[in-house]
């Protein structure tokens, strides 16, 4: 499993203005693979608090009733993009990504996320 | 006809135990020797067991002990001490047939002791038993013996010392591999005899982990022998092997999943499956021989038994969902199921980690839950059924 | 050993660190004292709580040993349908025992909040 996550993760970070990704489990908020990051930008805590984002959404989603599922949720900052990717094969996990906004391509980022999900049998 | 030697017995004592060993049905021959002489006479005859007199000595005559150890290792010593302190041979394992009893006995209940030493250093024979049922009951009653194990033409030895699994040997190999070999055979006829001398200790895995082992390469190999097919699952998968166990599951889809969960899982130690409500492991593999399971298992059950307790006192109604133990360099998880099953999980704490462990299981729990359902049956017993009941041990 | 006020301060610290705060207490095992405490929740016994926590751990301890276990015990994690208990080890005879509420946080966020704090506790 480590081999296809990190695999995964590694192959994503290869987009240009990539700055972090990991891979989180939304039950316990903690990370299963992670890559990039640094003094900047803490993943761990990142992953932490954007499990809160996940359950917020679901929680809303719940009460509106909305029978749907999340595929990913996209936050705009000023200088970065964040990309929550939710896993197919176990909706408990989703990849995180944080892009440059300078540098990133968001379309290019989405379809190579949406790529890694489909491959990554956890 | 058993054969004592009687060393440095006072004469009556010695007409005593005879007749009382006689009244007991135990013909016995006694000869009668001197301490100096001891060693010599033990040189020239063959007895099935030594009382000696230490009278006012701390330990037994030079040479006596050399003797015994050099010509009969499998005679049992019954030591008279009395007042003076017995010093014990330094090598103790070599000798566990040694009884140590105050002086002043009355020949009848000398003879009972001497009956019972006897006894132990049977040399019996065992037909068509259920080895592993047997092995662990010699655990249990901490007995020292040696086995010789015969199936379908092969013979294997296994030694045991107090009860603990001390050596096993068969064909070139010996100690652990040994052992798992001998485990697997179906229906073996067992000679039992004494411990003798000691070499050094070959077995270095639990005896649980070994039975566990014999037990799954054993039905890994009738599962092996239908239809090809087998070959897809288990098996190869994987370009990692972990570095003692095959990869492969043993019976059923637990076994397979527990395979997966090994391949899956960087840092798998081991995994047990087990009953709650009983205890009973359905499914259990380590990789790691000194990690008792046994013992692991009934730990979590008892874990999860104070989770409820708490959850009670709290006047709580949530469910409980898992309960992690994070140690320095391990991570145990515990996860119970919804039909009265839990896993217990063991992880090296470098390699991965508390999520890691949820994922794995999450991929893998309906297949546990189903296959242990499905053997909520009562196990078939192992081998054909023989008693256990151990050679005759009343002559 | 700080005392008593100081310990409370610290817990009111990883409390605001988090959301879903419930109770509390630093445990001594050996004397069975609570060293501090506090509860959010009146309905929520802390008292129970510590005392049957301080025999889970007891008999843990004595159990690694008995499995021969060369490792020592770090954490304690309970994850029920809406709770998280989290016992932590302060030192070899005292723990931090917390207890939080799953629905708006996650144990990574707790966990992060505790080790943040820990050193105000030794």
């Amino acid at each position: 499993m480590a081999t296809t996550t990190k695999g995964a993760l590694d192959k994503v970070m290869e987009l240009d203005g990539a700055i972090g990704g990991c891979i989180v489990d939304s039950n316990s908020g903690m990370v299963l693979a992670q890559a990039g990051g640094g003094p900047g930008l803490n993943l761990e805590v990142a992953a932490a608090g954007n499990t809160e984002v996940v359950r917020a959404k679901r929680k809303t989603m719940k009460n509106l009733d909305l029978k749907d599922s999340i595929e990913d949720i996209l936050i705009t900052l000023g200088r970065q993009y964040h990309l929550i990717r939710l896993l197919s094969s176990n909706d408990a996990l989703f990849i995180y990504l944080v892009l440059d906004k300078t540098k990133a391509n968001l379309a290019m980022a989405r379809m190579a996320l949406a790529g890694a999900e489909k491959d990554l049998v956890v | 006809m058993k054969a004592i030697l009687a060393v440095n017995l006072e004469e009556a004592l010695t007409v005593g135990l005879a007749a009382a060993l006689d009244r007991r049905g135990l013909g016995a021959r006694l000869r009668s020797v001197p301490s100096p002489k001891a060693a010599e006479a033990l040189r020239e005859g063959s007895y099935d067991l030594v009382v000696i007199d230490l009278a006012e000595q701390a330990v037994p005559p030079a040479g006596l002990l050399p003797a015994l150890a050099e010509v009969s290792p499998d005679t049992c010593l019954v030591v008279l001490a009395g007042s003076a302190v017995v010093q014990a041979p330094d090598r103790p394992a070599m000798f566990d047939g040694i009884e140590v009893l105050e002086r002043a006995l009355p020949p009848e209940d000398l003879s009972i002791r001497i009956a019972a030493a006897l006894q132990r250093g049977v040399k019996g024979h065992l037909e068509n038993v259920g080895l592993a049922a047997f092995i662990q009951l010699l655990a249990i009653e901490k007995e020292s013996c040696t086995l010789e194990v015969r199936s379908a033409g092969r013979t294997g030895t296994v030694r045991f010392v107090r009860g603990d699994l001390w050596d096993a040997q068969v064909g070139a190999k010996q100690g652990d591999e040994a052992a798992i070999e001998i485990f697997g055979w179906e229906t073996v006829d067992v000679d039992m005899s004494g411990v003798g001398q000691q070499a050094r200790r070959t077995i270095t895995a639990s005896l649980t982990y070994l039975l566990i082992e014999a037990m799954r390469r054993r039905d890994e190999l009738v599962r092996d022998q239908p239809a090809p097919q087998t070959a897809a699952r288990g098996e190869g998968g994987g370009d990692r092997q972990p570095s003692k166990q095959v990869t492969a599951g043993g019976h059923g889809s637990a076994g397979a999943v527990v395979g997966a969960l090994i391949r899956e899982l960087e840092g798998f130690i081991a995994v047990c499956l087990v009953e709650a409500a009983t205890g009973r492991t359905v499914e259990a593999r380590t990789m790691r021989a000194d990690l008792d399971l046994e013992l692991a298992s009934a730990f979590s059950r008892e874990s999860l038994h104070q989770v409820r307790e708490l959850i009670g006192a709290l006047r709580l109604s949530s469910a409980m969902e898992d309960l992690l133990f994070t140690f320095s360099d391990e991570v145990h998880l515990i996860r119970p199921s919804a039909n009265g099953f839990f896993v217990y999980l063991v992880a090296d704490r470098a390699q991965t980690g508390y999520p890691q462990m949820r994922a794995a299981l999450h991929k893998l729990w309906p297949a546990f839950e189903a296959d242990a359902l499905s053997r909520g049956l009562p196990r078939q017993a192992e081998g054909p059924g023989a008693a256990i009941s151990p050679v005759t041990r009343d002559r | 050993m700080p005392s008593e006020k100081q310990i409370v301060e610290v817990i009111d610290k990883i409390a605001a660190d988090m959301s879903g705060f419930i109770a509390a207490s630093l445990v001594d095992m050996e004397s069975g004292l609570t060293l501090g405490a506090k509860s959010q929740r009146s309905d929520f016994d802390l008292g129970v709580a510590s005392a049957y926590n301080s025999e889970l751990v007891k008999q843990k301890l004595k159990i690694v040993k008995a499995l021969n276990l060369k490792s020592t015990l770090d954490d304690i994690l309970l994850t029920l349908s809406d709770q998280i208990h989290i016992i932590k080890m302060v030192s070899p005879n005292v723990f931090l025992y917390l207890a939080a509420d799953r629905e708006s946080t996650n144990l990574a966020i707790v966990r992060t909040a505790i080790n943040k704090n820990l050193a105000g506790l030794r």
